[in-house]
């Protein structure tokens, strides 16, 4: 196990501060979808950041680790529980501007800037620790294809919903 | 050989899931898989990584089966289950259907320990059944939770 820091500092606040900051604006924010379809989005978040964290930073590739140690700690799944507000938030304005045709191409390249700049900010503050000559700038089709990935579930979810016939 | 099952298996789970009638909508499948992606995902990463009960395999060719049985093969088989257990109309057949899980779980499990892709230390077949009956009644509370939610909204 490696441990890159003992201390309860900048790492931990951004975790705890964030994760307390973006459920309170979707807690506050004026509801656009159901509770399920609310669910969803937020979930889609968390799980696609929990599937490339648990592939991508453990054993035999190991890119990166996140948090203080490179085991798995609480703190790394409050972590993960952040993105789901962040995914919620994407298909919130996407549906509230309601992007459409090219413009996909100008919301997911401007989201997957503002997601690097926030891994930048973490970076700095000690939530992820970069190895094996892993650089920042591989992140940035990593969150374009995530951020696509949702776009496509979403249209295909309104799609099913129009469609009910259509095989679920 | 290894990865070459998981693969062959994860297609062929995925077609059973695509032609089977479903019980639940896609909305409800969706919320239900990333769950168990999740689930899944916590479960092998601690018993395996952190309390070093089961160890992965070292090997590069065979290491890609563990993200494709956690992520797809595990929950798609939950939610195949899952939907056939919603449709069946007796108690007969529900459990049936939840002893067949379990023995399919266990048999896949087995698999990929012949394959050496999961080596148990301080684990068992008995545990891993535990938890695959953990994760399916899981799931069936979710299922009656998102059912609920549902009707409340459908009422509103």
């Amino acid at each position: 196990m490696t441990v890159y820091d003992r201390s309860f500092n900048g790492n931990e606040w951004f975790v705890i501060i964030g994760f307390i900051a973006l459920h309170i604006l979707v807690y506050f924010m004026p509801k656009i979808f159901s509770f399920l379809h609310g669910t969803v989005y937020y979930l889609f978040g968390i799980a696609v950041i929990t599937f490339f964290d648990h592939t991508l930073s453990v054993t035999l590739w190991n890119f990166y680790d996140v948090n203080d140690t490179s085991e798995y700690q609480w703190f790394d799944f409050l972590t993960y529980i952040m993105n789901g507000p962040v995914s919620y938030f994407f298909i919130y304005l996407y549906v509230k501007l309601k992007i459409k045709g090219f413009k996909n191409l100008i919301y997911l390249l401007i989201f997957s800037c503002f997601a690097l700049l926030v891994e930048y900010a973490g970076l700095r503050l000690g939530v992820f620790h970069f190895d094996k000559g892993y650089k920042m700038y591989w992140s940035f089709p990593l969150y374009f294809m995530m951020q696509s990935g949702l776009i496509i579930f979403h249209h295909v979810l309104l799609k099913k919903e129009n469609n009910p016939k259509m095989p679920a | 050989m290894g990865l070459a099952f998981i693969v062959t298996l994860t297609m062929i789970i995925i077609h059973i899931f695509y032609y089977q009638k479903k019980a639940l909508t896609f909305l409800q499948n969706s919320i239900l898989f990333m769950i168990l992606t999740l689930l899944t995902t916590n479960y092998l990463t601690i018993t395996g990584l952190n309390l070093k009960w089961i160890s992965w395999t070292k090997d590069p060719y065979l290491f890609p089966s563990i993200p494709v049985y956690r992520d797809i093969v595990i929950p798609f088989i939950v939610l195949i289950l899952i939907n056939a257990y919603i449709s069946a109309d007796s108690k007969r057949l529900k459990f049936l259907f939840f002893l067949f899980y379990l023995s399919v779980m266990l048999m896949i499990e087995s698999i990929l320990i012949y394959f050496g892709i999961f080596t148990y230390r301080n684990w068992n077949l008995s545990l891993t059944t535990i938890f695959n009956a953990i994760h399916f009644l899981i799931i069936l509370a979710v299922v009656k939770i998102m059912k609920k939610k549902e009707f409340q909204h459908d009422s509103l």
